[in-house]
């Protein structure tokens, strides 16, 4: 008799990878990667100063390249290559960061991922899935502290479908949330996904619900590691994942992002399959990943490997691999999480990092249990309740004092949402990206959302680091060409105006 | 730019001659800078996400953001005609949507 299948069994589409394969093959070729890697072991200094200029001239690295950046030991060139991978961000994406904030709704998931607390054979996970009314609690609690841009996170469950996602983000864009300081509201204004890989049908609904980028990570492009950290659910499909972000530019979503969970191989074969997955997704769409996120493996409740593994990665190696992505994809966002110490972080971000989030609460409904469980305390610190998170976040700073710190560094952080509300999307703004034209807006915007902030949140230590980072921002853009052109400028000028008056979510 | 050469007959001819909205949209912005010298670019309008689908890639400094329906918006650079044609223009626009969404709908 035949048994009726799961909603687990069910979840893959074959003819939805095997539309994308080329030649019956996908585009992870190991014995490809390995060959890259041995054949560049020893490249000579001018070569990598030679493949630094190309980066510097925002042309995407191709294998051989990136293989030779990651064989440098040199502690001469390691310095030069962070230096430049600095300026090459700063080319593309001028000196602001990008701030966000993860919303986790759900912890049900069918996957059996090894370094994962959410998977299925975990008893020790309490198990929770967020109501509506939930959901825009903790809205309210992130967008109290500032935050405009979100991550939404679901568990892979039937009960977190495709439709529980379209109703979470409703949700969350619902809400309104006055600020403490300021005369306004404040709001969630763009809400990237991180979810499971999906049928197109399925990505079609996100899309209309207005999303930004859509994120899944590959975990690790190492095909028999792969099999054993994911025994068994949808997620044990590796080229499900593979054609995750394909079918979804199918659906029509032409953000998304990439990762790979740095600890589980490698981190120098992963390095390589990142790029590989940029370069298929340009192949195929000419538009690459709008971000790459490279968390770290880090406990994780119930996991041996996420202690274990013997590919943990350390902070140095760390340094390099993000310096590396940097040069290797010039023009993609690089978002580092607090997953690592304040320390490491701020390291990361000096060298090419363009996102991170900050204040993040990853236990469902954590927010709101932190904020009781604070009260109850009434401690001053961050709650994490490590038996309702994926994972251990080493850095629990507020968005407040992580602002502060990016403002020490002369860093402008940033909660600019205008691109995806302009048509800056898709292969409009890679070409943006490409020739250094979309840093001169994320400048702009950046002001008027960093002024927004610090009259709407900050704290008076960090209004008085702020303040004059925008009157220095101000004068630079002043002074640049680049504004000059047509009626930028005075636009520019009069949204600020709008700004300091009081008026919120203006946007060039 | 002198006057503005561009009717609803033309539009329907541009309409005519391809087969999905993004070509014409495509085509209708070639018209339009060609006949006023004004880029634009059109983007498909999904919640508060403008997503761009056709016109004037090439317009990096855009001026001026119009929402001409519920699911269509269009950035454009100077506007180099009077208001009253470009009124006209908006309107032709706004008409040619209106009728491709009520087309997608049947």
């Amino acid at each position: 008799m035949k048994t009726k299948k799961t909603w687990a069994e069910q979840v893959i589409k074959q003819d939805e990878i095997d539309k994308y394969l080329i030649n019956g093959k996908d585009f992870i070729d190991e014995q490809e990667i390995f060959r890259h890697l041995e054949e560049n072991k020893n490249p000579d200094k001018q070569k990598i100063r030679d493949i630094m200029q190309k980066s510097f001239s925002i042309e995407r690295l191709d294998p051989d390249e990136v293989a030779s950046l990651l064989a440098v030991e040199d502690e001469e060139l390691l310095q030069e290559m962070y230096a430049t991978a600095l300026k090459v961000k700063q080319k593309v994406y001028d000196n602001r960061i990008v701030f966000f904030a993860p919303l986790y709704c759900s912890n049900l998931c069918v996957n059996s991922c090894l370094y994962c607390g959410f998977r299925k054979e975990n008893t020790d996970e309490k198990r929770r899935i967020l109501t509506m009314d939930e959901i825009r609690e903790e809205t309210r609690i992130m967008t109290r502290e500032g935050h405009k841009r979100m991550i939404i996170v679901f568990g892979e469950h039937q009960r977190s479908n495709a439709d529980y996602m379209v109703e979470s983000i409703k949700a969350v864009y619902s809400v309104q949330e006055k600020s403490p300081n300021g005369p306004g509201s404040g709001n969630i204004r763009r809400i990237n996904v991180n979810a499971a890989p999906m049928e197109i049908s399925e990505l079609k609904k996100l899309w209309k619900a207005g999303i930004g980028t859509y994120q899944v990570f590959q975990e690790t492009y190492h095909k028999p590691k792969y099999k054993i950290v994911h025994p068994a659910g949808p997620k044990s499909n590796y080229q499900w994942r593979l054609y995750a972000l394909h079918r979804a530019m199918d659906a029509g979503i032409d953000d998304v992002a990439t990762g790979a969970l740095f600890g589980v191989y490698d981190w120098k074969y992963e390095v390589m399959g990142l790029l590989y997955h940029a370069m298929d997704l340009e192949r195929q769409f000419g538009i690459g990943p709008h971000t790459i996120s490279f968390p770290r493996l880090t406990p994780a409740s119930g996991s041996k490997l996420s202690t274990d593994s013997k590919y943990l990665v350390s902070d140095e190696h760390m340094k390099k691999l993000v310096a590396i992505l940097r040069l290797a994809v010039p023009y993609t966002g690089l978002i580092c999480t607090v997953r690592e110490k304040p320390e490491t972080h701020t390291a990361l971000m000096t060298i090419g990092c363009t996102q991170t989030d900050a204040s993040s609460n990853i236990g469902i409904g954590g927010y709101t249990d932190a904020l009781k469980a604070k009260a109850l305390a009434q401690s001053t610190g961050r709650v994490q309740i490590k038996d309702e998170q994926q994972f251990i976040l080493n850095d629990t700073r507020s968005l407040d004092e992580m602002i502060r710190e990016m403002g020490k560094l002369g860093m402008i952080s940033s909660f600019c949402t205008a691109g995806y509300r302009c048509g800056r999307t898709g292969d409009k703004i890679m070409g943006l990206l490409k020739s250094c034209k979309e840093g001169k807006f994320c400048k702009l915007n950046a002001v008027l959302t960093y002024r927004e902030f610090l009259d709407d949140y900050a704290s008076d230590e960090t209004r008085a680091i702020g303040f004059p980072i925008i009157k220095k921002e101000l004068a630079e853009i002043k002074d640049m060409p680049f504004y000059k052109k047509g009626k930028l400028y005075e636009n520019f000028l009069n949204k600020y105006e709008q700004i300091c008056n009081g008026e919120r979510d203006i946007f060039i | 730019m002198g006057n503005v050469i561009f009717s609803s007959k033309e539009i329907d001819k541009i309409s005519n001659q391809f087969s999905n909205i993004n070509e014409r949209l495509n085509a209708i912005a070639d018209r339009v800078k060609a006949s006023t010298g004004i880029s634009i670019y059109f983007c498909e309008i999904i919640g508060s996400r403008w997503s761009f689908c056709a016109g004037d890639i090439t317009l990096d400094i855009p001026e001026h953001r119009i929402k001409i329906s519920d699911n269509y918006g269009m950035m454009t650079g100077e506007i180099y005609v009077s208001e009253k044609e470009w009124t006209k223009i908006l309107n032709l626009l706004k008409k040619f949507i209106e009728k491709q969404t009520f087309i997608v709908s049947l």
